[in-house]
């Protein structure tokens, strides 16, 4: 009889209100671990996402300018100032003037924070790269041509730019990149 | 207790490993950063110097215009060395160099030759203890007055090691071809990094030919 009674008992134990508190909180907390991690995660991936759209613009317009440019007129290279006025004595400014291969005058500059293209002499700038790319710097470098003729040279010119995202959790992450290139019209 | 340690540390790894993994997605960020620097760094490389080549052939056509003497770069051990003399600074052996953007002539190394430059044999310039690694190789510096990477720039050296590789490729000579010529440059232009998760190279090829006639 008294071995029944017991069974009827133990049949009702449980958990104390403290160990289940207890058990929650830990869950909750390992919850919330787990949850920021993900967010973190989805983060990194949309950061990644956007580093790579900035990183493909910027070379497009790399690559569009340096085609033009490979199949410039020669002796058309020049940094071009403010007024967008040819300065033959410079050798490096941020917008660079030349002659493209269908003999219309090209300008290349950086407007704001985007590279900016000029075709012909009285047309409008038309931004070349996007909104998901942030340019913070384009700098043109020219090779000192030869001091006298016959010029030996091709053109060499030098494109260096800093690129970044427009995103504000990925303002301290910029690409620095270079390259060259060689005029192919000699 | 012994079910309670194990919950632990069942939930202690799953933990590190998605904690370990986010780590590593970021290090992928800056990777892909350094990969785009150092593409452009090698694609700059080659261009270099076929602007060396370009101007070697103009230098040519100024010296003898209507020669059709233009073998590219004249080497003193192929025929036609005498016109090396000629084209001064242009006669340019096969050999290991380093370049930037400022130089009119391709900087020596005191690497020994690697023969064929497969990517594992342009890798070992880099890697100390290999047979062929190269101390001469210098770290391009961040001018950070323009933006560009250069040579002695001042205190600001990258990651960032470039290598020029000229060679005449062995596939043209006989029997594949019927003349060997020693005409045609591979231009093999390399640069390598050391980044979170080891070292990496970026290669890239090209072939001269002295087409062109004065």
């Amino acid at each position: 009889m008294a071995n029944r009674k017991s069974q009827i008992a133990n049949r009702g134990a449980g958990f104390t209100i403290a160990e289940l508190l207890v058990a929650m909180g830990i869950f909750v907390i390992l919850i919330g671990i787990v949850t920021g991690i993900f967010i973190g995660g989805f983060r990194t991936q949309r950061s990644l996402v956007s580093l790579i759209a900035a990183n493909d613009n910027a070379g497009l317009a790399l690559e569009q300018m340096g085609r033009e440019m490979r199949t410039g007129v020669a002796a058309s290279f020049c940094i071009v100032d403010a007024s967008l006025i040819c300065n033959p004595s410079s050798t490096q400014g941020s917008a660079i003037g030349f002659t493209n291969a269908e003999a219309i005058p090209i300008v290349y500059r950086l407007d704001g924070t985007a590279i900016s293209r000029r075709e012909g002499a009285s047309g409008s700038f038309e931004a070349i790269t996007g909104n998901n790319v942030v340019i913070r710097n384009l700098l043109f470098l020219l090779s000192t041509p030869p001091p006298a003729p016959p010029v030996t040279w091709p053109p060499r010119i030098t494109i260096t730019l800093s690129v970044g995202s427009p995103e504000a959790s990925l303002a301290n992450i910029v690409t620095n990149i270079q390259t060259t290139v060689s005029g192919r019209n000699l | 207790m012994i079910e309670m340690i194990v919950a632990i540390s069942i939930i202690s790894v799953s933990l590190l490993g998605i904690l370990i993994l986010v780590n590593r997605a970021l290090g992928v960020n800056r990777l892909i950063a350094e990969q785009y620097t150092a593409t452009y760094l090698a694609s700059e490389g080659i261009e270099l110097v076929k602007n060396m080549f370009d101007h070697s052939f103009k230098v040519a056509a100024a010296a003898l215009p209507g020669s059709k003497d233009f073998y590219g770069w004249v080497d003193p051990s192929v025929p036609n060395a005498s016109s090396c003399p000629a084209l001064s600074t242009n006669c340019l052996q096969t050999g290991i160099y380093e370049v930037d953007y400022a130089d009119q002539a391709l900087r020596p190394t005191s690497c020994s030759s690697i023969g064929i430059p497969t990517k594992q044999a342009v890798r070992n310039l880099f890697i100390i203890g290999t047979s062929s690694y190269c101390n001469s190789l210098s770290y391009l510096d961040f001018d950070s007055g323009n933006g560009s990477f250069r040579y002695n720039a001042g205190a600001n050296p990258t990651k960032f090691k470039r290598v020029i590789i000229i060679d005449w490729p062995p596939e043209y000579t006989p029997p594949l071809f019927p003349v060997a010529t020693n005409l045609d440059y591979r231009v093999t232009s390399a640069v390598e990094w050391e980044s979170k998760g080891g070292k990496f190279t970026v290669q890239l090829e090209d072939y001269f030919l002295p087409w062109r006639i004065p």
